[in-house]
């Protein structure tokens, strides 16, 4: 059973029970109905960026991002017109 | 200083070398690619320098091998040769690259696309995005659709 959120189609689906969190400093599954969650997203030419965080008193205990990279690495190559 | 998204100055020259092989097909006549190299991604703080000068893996700057992330940063998938479209050669992973229950150092902004079979673990690409922190979370690059317009890695 995940513990960990999923992107899927666009929209953050929850884990069915328990989700990865760091209370504290402490790395321990917590109970996601437990969590205020709160989701975002950034698009700009470089990239989208979807987000989703869960808070426990207003401290972040859980953050996933998916990121897609939109600025893909191009070289324009070129080879010698004439001698 | 900060990252900067390049395709890595000595990818280029390397690619005229042969020193690397996206697929396992580059018959020239003399000899033929039949084993393609394997890529990996690793992740950089905001605070590193990457960019068109960087030629090899280092782990300078990255995220500490710490909450679930690995120095050298994860496998890249690559089931599909590159190929052509009109003008342009492309390449890109044929799946996500992802890290589950990380909990990164620090703020990071930067992936580093890498050759993990070379000796020296040589570098192609750098990319940069906004900065990111992630808590016992998934960390997910998704990739680009594979095609002359958009393509991870474009040569035309």
């Amino acid at each position: 059973m995940t513990t960990q959120p999923q992107f899927v189609d666009g929209a953050w689906q929850d884990p069915p029970e328990l989700i990865d969190t760091v209370i504290a400093g402490v790395p321990q599954q917590y109970p996601v109905a437990g969590l205020k969650r709160r989701i975002g997203w950034h698009e700009d030419e470089d990239e989208t960026c979807n987000w989703v965080e869960y808070r426990l008193d207003e401290a972040v205990v859980h953050r996933s991002v998916d990121m897609r990279v939109k600025k893909a690495i191009f070289a324009d190559g070129a080879a010698a017109a004439s001698f | 200083m900060a990252n900067t998204a390049a395709m890595c100055t000595s990818f280029k020259q390397e690619i005229l070398n042969g020193s690397h092989a996206f697929g396992a097909q580059a018959a020239n006549g003399v000899r033929t690619v039949t084993t393609k190299d394997a890529f990996k991604m690793a992740l950089f703080l905001a605070t590193a320098t990457l960019g068109a000068a960087t030629t090899a893996y280092s782990s300078t700057g990255e995220l500490a091998a710490s909450g679930n992330y690995a120095a050298g940063g994860n496998a890249v998938t690559n089931a599909t040769a590159p190929t052509t479209s009109g003008t342009t050669a492309f390449w890109t992973p044929s799946a996500s690259v992802s890290w589950a229950n990380l909990t990164s150092s620090g703020s990071f902004d930067c992936a580093l696309l890498y050759n993990s079979t070379s000796t020296g673990a040589l570098a192609v690409a750098v990319f940069t995005f906004g900065a990111q922190s992630i808590t016992a979370g998934t960390f997910t690059l998704t990739m680009p659709t594979n095609d002359a317009t958009n393509g991870l890695i474009r040569i035309a």
